[in-house]
């Protein structure tokens, strides 16, 4: 008996502290990211879940002009080493004013693979970015779908952020994986 | 007797462990501070919003200006704000009155009872180091703002706080070491 009361009570003060954030914060996130020609803004949060999932709505308002910038906006994980995985969207061609690029991207390829191509005036696109603890990156945007495999990273940041453009985040929810199938 | 003690010792435990656990999900996921790097041009916000379900709580980080961008139309601002379920807001607001000074803001409450009507707090130099900060609701319906070594109350009535709010407008505004918890953590 008293060894289940003393597993219970390390469950309840191990429970207990990290749920102060939870008894406030009631999800979803929005961000309505505004940046200036050749600026940035960004919200980071530190994560500590090896199997977590960003999920939500993406929708570029305007695209701004700067001469070495393109318009983007982007969802990354960042590990405790600085290795860098997510979701990229931004145009890649002044000749192509319609149309962004999604492209998975990780630190040993910060060009990507293209996911899709989509024209960015209209409604907004849902996206989802899955990390497992067995280093499998998922990445989906709109009905399309992509990953890439990393090794052994403790995932420490999450980052959204746009640059040169009015994008909005909505509908953000951020979970643990953990227990899915 | 012990029989029973350890009996309502292990239930009261297990109760806990229920209640605790489920609202544990974003805990288990997302780590405090948060940080927001907010530049927005003039006519432009960027704003990072969040549900809450806390009657009580404590928003607390700091603010640093990087950069104002000045327009005749615009002023530049940066607000840390609880907003209600009909749109009543609360909180503070940093702004600049260009025909007083561009190198000074000035730190205002917003009071949801008269929105216009900024009780200014503190008036600073912007340019310089992070400014911490600190909002705080209690469940009775005091809102207590610091910012710097500024202090100021409000007591509010009917107010049924339901999004949390950062934003700037016309400016590169850092919200650093945000953190958010229930005001009764260590009352």
């Amino acid at each position: 008996m008293s060894k289940v009361v003393n597993i219970l009570f390390l469950v309840a003060m191990f429970v207990a502290p990290i749920s102060t954030q939870a008894q406030v914060l009631a999800p979803p996130i929005n961000f309505d990211c505004d940046a200036t020609p050749g600026y940035a803004s960004s919200w980071t949060t530190g994560i500590r879940s090896p199997d977590l999932r960003v999920q939500g709505t993406i929708q570029f308002i305007r695209l701004r002009d700067h001469f070495n910038w393109a318009p983007g906006a982007t969802i990354l994980l960042i590990s405790k080493s600085d290795v860098r995985n997510g979701l990229q969207l931004s145009r890649q061609s002044r000749r192509s004013v319609d149309l962004l690029h999604a492209r998975i991207v990780s630190t040993d390829d910060p060009t990507g693979r293209t996911v899709l191509t989509y024209p960015w005036k209209g409604s907004p696109l849902p996206f989802s970015l899955t990390i497992s603890s067995s280093g499998e990156v998922n990445v989906t945007i709109g009905d399309k779908a992509a990953s890439l495999k990393v090794n052994g990273l403790e995932q420490d940041k999450l980052v959204l952020a746009c640059s040169t453009a009015h994008v909005k985040f909505s509908d953000i929810v951020i979970t643990s994986t953990k227990g899915e199938s | 007797m012990l029989r029973v003690i350890v009996s309502r010792v292990v239930n009261t435990l297990f109760l806990v462990v229920l209640l605790v656990a489920p609202t544990t999900l974003d805990a288990q996921v997302l780590v405090p501070p948060m940080a927001f790097d907010c530049d927005a041009e003039p006519g432009s916000a960027s704003t990072w919003t969040t549900g809450i379900k806390s009657l009580d709580l404590r928003v607390q980080g700091t603010i640093e200006f990087d950069h104002l961008h000045y327009q005749f139309k615009w002023a530049p601002v940066a607000s840390v704000l609880l907003i209600s379920t009909s749109d009543a807001q609360t909180g503070f607001q940093f702004f600049l009155q260009r025909h007083k000074s561009i190198d000074l803001l000035q730190v205002g409450i917003v009071n949801p009872d008269d929105p216009t009507a900024q009780t200014v707090i503190l008036t600073y130099p912007w340019k310089g180091k992070p400014l911490p900060f600190t909002l705080a609701m209690s469940r009775s319906g005091d809102v207590n703002v610091t910012v710097g070594d500024e202090s100021a109350t409000l007591e509010i009535n009917n107010f049924e706080q339901d999004r949390l709010s950062l934003a700037c407008s016309a400016a590169d505004v850092l919200f650093s070491d945000i953190v958010i918890t229930p005001n009764s953590d260590d009352t």
